[in-house]
């Protein structure tokens, strides 16, 4: 988050992203627990817990359309200033 | 559980590189590595659909990303910025590692999740009139308002691209 | 006799990649796109779901624009349209939900233990939503991927 350039930046909300999704999904996990599909050996039971799951499934989605309209946001500052640096943007040009 | 303690340090190297890499393509490449680790480990913590979106939505991702790396930047890309902001960064980050460490001794044990919420909607289920995937009928029949306010949140950030793009240049 | 226009330009001599690439793809893209629909219409039975095979539909039409360039996808792919899909689809999820108000209240399941034909849904209503969820999807991602390459910029 110390980086001038502002694509870095939304790489590092990108990191940020993934690391609370696998956050999510080690809180619901169970050591021995059976898959998510319902089948004849399977004790319904017995299984992972499904909500983080859930939650998980949206949040990569999500994630994916909010990082789009940054990138879209990115392009058009670089189309109206001829640059990526965040602290050259809005300096007056002599 | 060692091949997945294994990958998690894999991804925690590989974050901080893809940050301090001079080159923007080549961190640009290694989110994307990043993201196919964290399918991997999505298949080995027993959730298969959410390995599957992971690994489609990470190629457009890159795709996308590749988009906006394209462009010749004529000025220098990788300079840090001044003193002050490194305090602020530090402080916050004591602030985030302290409330982490109160925060993660509450949680239950790892691989014993407290399971009370979904136990008891999955007590009562009529396994005859129900189809094979669980992680599907319960997101569509028991939280289908979340799933109905991530279609309108996908819906509103069309919008938001459209507009931004229209105002300059007609497609 | 006016000649005939070729609407989908998906000849060898067009713009693009190269010959290799191009040939990978037309093989490739009709597989994509029956495993997009196969997932759709069995989201209930196996793992994916209506997410995954809105990505996967999205997935297929982006490695056709980028496989053979953009002027293929400009003819084919209108953005009004995709917007009217988008839209379809976001409809169509509120008025199933809406349907449940015959059962009593709103999202309601109004196939719940049925035993008759529509048992073969699994008993539920999962498969309408899946479809309305991968239309929605893909028509957006398609949207948001055509915005960011048919802009131009100025540094290229």
């Amino acid at each position: 988050m110390m980086k001038k350039n502002i694509i870095k930046l939304i790489m590092s909300t990108i990191i940020i992203n993934y690391s609370i999704q696998v956050f999510f999904v080690l809180s619901g996990y169970k050591l021995q627990g059976d898959l998510l599909v319902f089948s004849a050996d399977n004790n319904i039971l017995n299984m992972v817990d499904p909500i983080p799951q859930i939650i998980v499934l949206m949040a990569i989605l999500i994630g994916l359309a909010v990082n789009a309209v940054l990138v879209t946001i990115a392009i058009g500052l670089y189309q109206k200033f001829e640059t990526f640096d965040i602290t050259k943007m809005f300096e007056v040009k002599e | 559980m060692t091949e997945l303690v294994v990958l998690l340090i894999v991804m925690i190297i590989g974050a901080v590189v893809a940050l301090e890499i001079k080159d923007l393509l080549s961190s640009v490449v290694i989110i994307g590595a990043l993201g196919l680790c964290l399918s991997v480990g999505f298949v080995l913590l027993k959730a298969p659909d959410l390995a599957m979106v992971q690994l489609v939505v990470e190629l457009i991702l890159m795709v996308i990303l590749i988009r906006a790396t394209v462009i010749e930047d004529k000025h220098d890309n990788n300079k840090k910025r001044e003193n002050a902001y490194f305090f602020v960064v530090i402080s916050s980050l004591v602030v985030f590692l302290s409330a982490a460490f109160f925060i993660i001794r509450k949680l239950p044990i790892f691989g014993k999740p407290i399971f009370r919420i979904s136990y008891a909607y999955l007590k009562d289920l009529n396994i005859n009139a129900l189809g094979s995937n669980i992680l599907a009928s319960l997101m569509l029949d028991w939280r289908v308002f979340d799933v109905f306010g991530c279609m309108i949140a996908l819906f509103v950030a069309v919008i938001c691209v459209l507009l931004l793009v229209k105002g300059k240049r007609k497609i | 006799m006016p000649e005939k226009k070729n609407n989908l330009n998906l000849s060898y001599k067009s713009k693009g990649m190269s010959l290799a690439v191009k040939t990978v793809t037309r093989l490739s893209v009709g597989m994509l796109l029956l495993y997009g629909v196969n997932m759709t219409l069995h989201g209930h039975m196996i793992p994916g779901g209506g997410f995954a095979a809105g990505i996967f539909i999205a997935l297929a039409f982006l490695n056709l624009i980028l496989a053979f360039g953009k002027d293929p996808a400009k003819e084919r792919l209108n953005q009004r349209r995709m917007a009217i899909i988008m839209g379809l689809g976001l409809i169509l999820f509120l008025f199933i939900g809406m349907l449940g108000f015959g059962k009593g209240f709103f999202f309601a399941d109004f196939f719940k233990n049925n035993t008759g034909f529509f048992s073969i849904l699994g008993g539920k209503n999962i498969p309408f939503y899946n479809i309305a969820i991968s239309l929605q999807v893909s028509s957006g991602l398609l949207t948001i991927f055509l915005c960011l390459t048919l802009l131009k910029i100025k540094g290229e």
